[in-house]
């Protein structure tokens, strides 16, 4: 037998060992198919459990004059603002960075859309999708920070479309939890492994009044 | 190249490699958490007395809250779904001219709130020994407020290891918050100068 064993080439004997662990994980769920996450079907008006957010879709719109604000970016002659909007709220024991709240919505297939955030090591690595430049708050327009637990916020996620790129009609939202855990480089606890949560595509209105609120914030008392 | 059976010295120096490693993995798990160690030393205060630290002393002088708040030199009010509680401070450093990094509040409901843009903290800077303002506002929801406690440390949370930081009881009381949550006056940040 070790005779044998000591006949093989070392490319054999791993192929081998391969074998016998693939073999041996049969009965474990080792050759079976591994199941797509579910992606739920996005609604306006339907909140939507994202980890570590509850999100309720409410709208989606375009702008080349979103107001005098310092909280946004600014445009170049030809370029416009992409805005969605949503309800957020967590349950978590702590404020959920901005980073990752930055993370929770995603816009899918929009061609000339500025990459800020292409610099973040947890962006998901697929050039289809993007998050927003910033996040204002509804109602004073200042920029968001972390998200206090047990608030609900009416938010805008702000994208910044290039000058030469035609704004589309219809937008494809995605929504996407992420587990909190603690990082595998150093011991701190963050957000990561961002998934596909929820997808939907929504007409894009025209955005008219800086001042008239577009999401309806039930107060928390 | 072919493969060879191991030596029983080799099988000997791969049985104790692995010996030690159950054995570092045995000592990790019975050795004192280093967690509890390397947790910052409370000193805990309430509003009006001093929290005597390392490297300052920290006086909570004004706790209040309302629906809204403005910055100074800015028009345009902050409102919020919750309570903006705004505590002032009196802050004399003892080491360096150095304002504390960390705020943060410990609220009664269990849960921590940051700061970020719109969580703030602003403190003047001074030279030893010389008494200056410190301010914070944070986001609160009304039912969280009462028990609320505001952390304050010289270092961000994770530099602050292996150091003190001081823990106020706000004295917030549920009437205070009901009161808070009805208040849709703006108050700016930060308070007004206090004595």
């Amino acid at each position: 037998m070790l005779a044998g064993l000591a006949a093989l080439s070392v490319r054999q004997a791993a192929f081998g060992v391969f074998l016998v662990v693939l073999l041996a994980s049969v009965p474990f769920g080792g050759m079976r198919a591994a199941s797509a996450p579910k992606v739920t079907v996005l609604k306006k008006d339907k909140a939507i459990t994202a980890a570590p957010f509850k999100l309720e879709y409410k709208g989606a719109w375009q702008t080349d004059d979103i107001g005098d604000l310092s909280a946004t970016p600014k445009l170049k002659d030809g370029s416009h603002y992409l805005i969605v909007a949503a309800l957020v709220s967590t349950k978590a024991e702590s404020s959920v960075p901005y980073s990752t709240l930055r993370e929770a919505i995603r816009l899918v297939g929009v061609h000339g859309l500025t990459r800020q955030g292409a610099f973040d090591p947890r962006v998901v690595k697929d050039s289809r999708t993007s998050n927003p430049d910033s996040i204002l708050v509804d109602g004073d327009f200042h920029t968001m920070g972390d998200l206090p637990p047990r608030l609900t916020y009416g938010l805008y996620w702000v994208w910044v479309l290039k000058p030469g790129h035609p704004v589309p009609a219809k937008l494809t939202v995605m929504l996407q939890s992420t587990t909190y855990r603690k990082s595998s480089l150093d011991e701190t606890m963050g957000y990561f492994d961002p998934v596909e949560e929820a997808r939907g595509t929504f007409p894009v209105d025209v955005w008219e009044t800086l001042q008239t609120s577009k999401v309806d914030v039930a107060g928390d008392g | 190249m072919r493969l060879t059976p191991p030596s029983a010295a080799q099988v000997g120096a791969g049985a104790l490699v692995i010996a030690a490693l159950a054995t570092g993995r045995l000592v990790s798990e019975i050795a004192p958490d280093t967690d509890l160690a390397s947790r910052p030393i409370e000193r805990h205060a309430v509003v009006g007395t001093t929290a005597h630290l390392r490297w300052a002393d920290l006086t909570v002088t004004k706790v209040t809250g309302s629906r809204r708040t403005s910055e100074i030199g800015d028009d345009l009010s902050i409102g919020s779904p919750g309570v903006w509680l705004l505590v002032t401070l009196r802050m004399t450093t003892k080491l360096d001219a150095q304002s504390p990094a960390h705020a943060g509040i410990q609220a009664g409901d269990g849960t921590e709130i940051t700061l970020g843009s719109r969580n703030r903290k602003l403190c003047d800077q001074a030279n030893p020994g010389i008494a200056v303002r410190c301010a914070v506002a944070f986001e609160v929801p009304p039912k969280a407020l009462p028990g609320s406690k505001l952390v304050i440390a010289r270092d961000e949370q994770q530099g602050n290891l292996y150091d003190d930081e001081a823990v106020f009881d706000l004295g917030i009381s549920k009437a205070d918050a009901a009161a808070w949550a009805k208040n849709d006056s703006v108050i700016p940040f930060p308070l007004g100068q206090d004595k």
